[in-house]
């Protein structure tokens, strides 16, 4: 449920750019998020379509690009993206693997009228 | 229609706040303490024997984060520690405002270890930085050693994870090496301590590594 904190933020952020750019309504707000941001991608969704209400992101639709989290292995280097999680190397089987994204959370550009 | 680029932290808010708080820690001289972990690892009981051990060498301020009641913090003063209960009514996370808040009243010039206990959960709390000098997960034998390679953000930014309820071990089927090897898959330099609340076990090494770090951050600040 962080979610719904991260949904307020963001409407926070969008309202602050509604003073210094004064659009009339937001369509489409872009986000870029880790790997690691620890975000539902449905969970923000939920939450942002509740604190949107009244304002001028009320119609306005998420886009939201998670990049995904890597795994790297510290044997044999293979490196893969992470869909599962995996406790070893699907190519040499050691054990000692890195995973590898960051927690960013960023708004990177808004679609306004 | 027309595009505005931005780049814009979500976060940023807690963060200015975390910064804040980190800077007015530092000031005094504090060490202080986010404690993460699923609920009923034993965050609390491990807050319990630490304070058994370091009360007599340093002064000590516990926050307990918790949905409702002030049953964890009960358990402090309990042991004759000074204790702040913090209810985030349905909030599933501290955040840096909140312990600000919480903070108000303190003259934190007298405290010298500062122990915020986070709300039980393994996903949320890890987004938000509290201004802390260590963030230290608390696992448990009884949750099955996958949990570090299932819930890895709450890995990637700690310093330590404590590994608690080792007095269980014979009882559970849980792979230490497993569960240590996953832990280090986000965070290659995370410090693993192994204890046990009930028996004691392993609470000595973790109490020196608190006491040198409490040492080195003081002579810092000097
Ligand atoms: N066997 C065993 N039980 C333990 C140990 N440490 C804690 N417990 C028990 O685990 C339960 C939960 O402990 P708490 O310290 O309340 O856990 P917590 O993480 O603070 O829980 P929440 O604050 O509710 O998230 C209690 O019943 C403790 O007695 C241990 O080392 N071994
Ligand atoms: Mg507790
Ligand atoms: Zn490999």
């Amino acid at each position: 449920m962080h979610e719904l904190t991260m949904a307020q933020e963001l409407i926070r952020i969008v309202e602050d750019e509604q003073l210094r750019h004064g659009f009339e309504k937001v369509e489409v707000v872009k986000i870029k998020a880790g790997g690691f941001s620890g975000i539902d991608r449905h969970a923000l969704d939920f939450a942002f379509q509740v604190v949107r209400e009244g304002t001028c992101a009320a119609q306005a639709r998420l886009e939201l690009n998670i990049e995904p989290v890597k795994i790297v292995c510290r044997s044999c280097g293979f490196s893969m993206s992470a869909r599962d999680a995996a406790s070893s190397c699907p190519l040499c089987k050691s054990l000692d693997i890195a995973l590898e994204g960051d927690s960013s959370f960023e708004i990177v550009a808004l679609e306004v009228d | 229609m027309s595009e505005i680029k931005l780049k814009k932290d979500v976060r940023s808010r807690n963060q200015q706040q975390a910064d804040t708080n980190r800077r007015l820690f530092r000031k005094s001289g504090l060490l202080a303490l986010n404690i993460l972990g699923s609920p009923g690892s034993g965050k609390t009981s491990l807050i319990e024997q630490t304070a058994r051990r370091l009360s007599s060498k340093l002064r000590i301020l516990v926050v307990e984060g918790d949905v409702e009641t002030e049953r964890d913090a009960d358990r402090i003063r309990a042991l004759g520690i000074d204790a702040i209960q913090f209810q985030t009514h349905g909030s599933c996370h501290l955040d840096a405002m909140m312990v600000a808040q919480s903070l108000q009243e303190v003259k934190l010039d007298k405290v010298e270890l500062l122990i915020i206990e986070n709300v039980g959960n393994l996903i949320c709390p890890a987004g938000f930085d509290l201004g802390e000098d260590l963030r230290i997960v608390v696992g448990s034998t009884a949750e099955g050693a996958d949990k570090p390679i299932k819930y890895p953000e709450m890995y990637l930014h700690a310093d330590a994870c404590v590994l608690n309820k080792i007095d269980l071990l014979p009882y559970v089927d849980f792979n230490i090496e497993e569960f240590e090897a996953g832990a280090r898959q986000t965070n290659e330099k995370l410090r693993l301590f192994r204890i046990s609340c009930t028996t004691g076990s392993g609470i000595d090494p973790w109490c020196e590594y608190l006491q040198n770090s409490y040492t080195k951050q003081h002579n810092n600040m000097r």
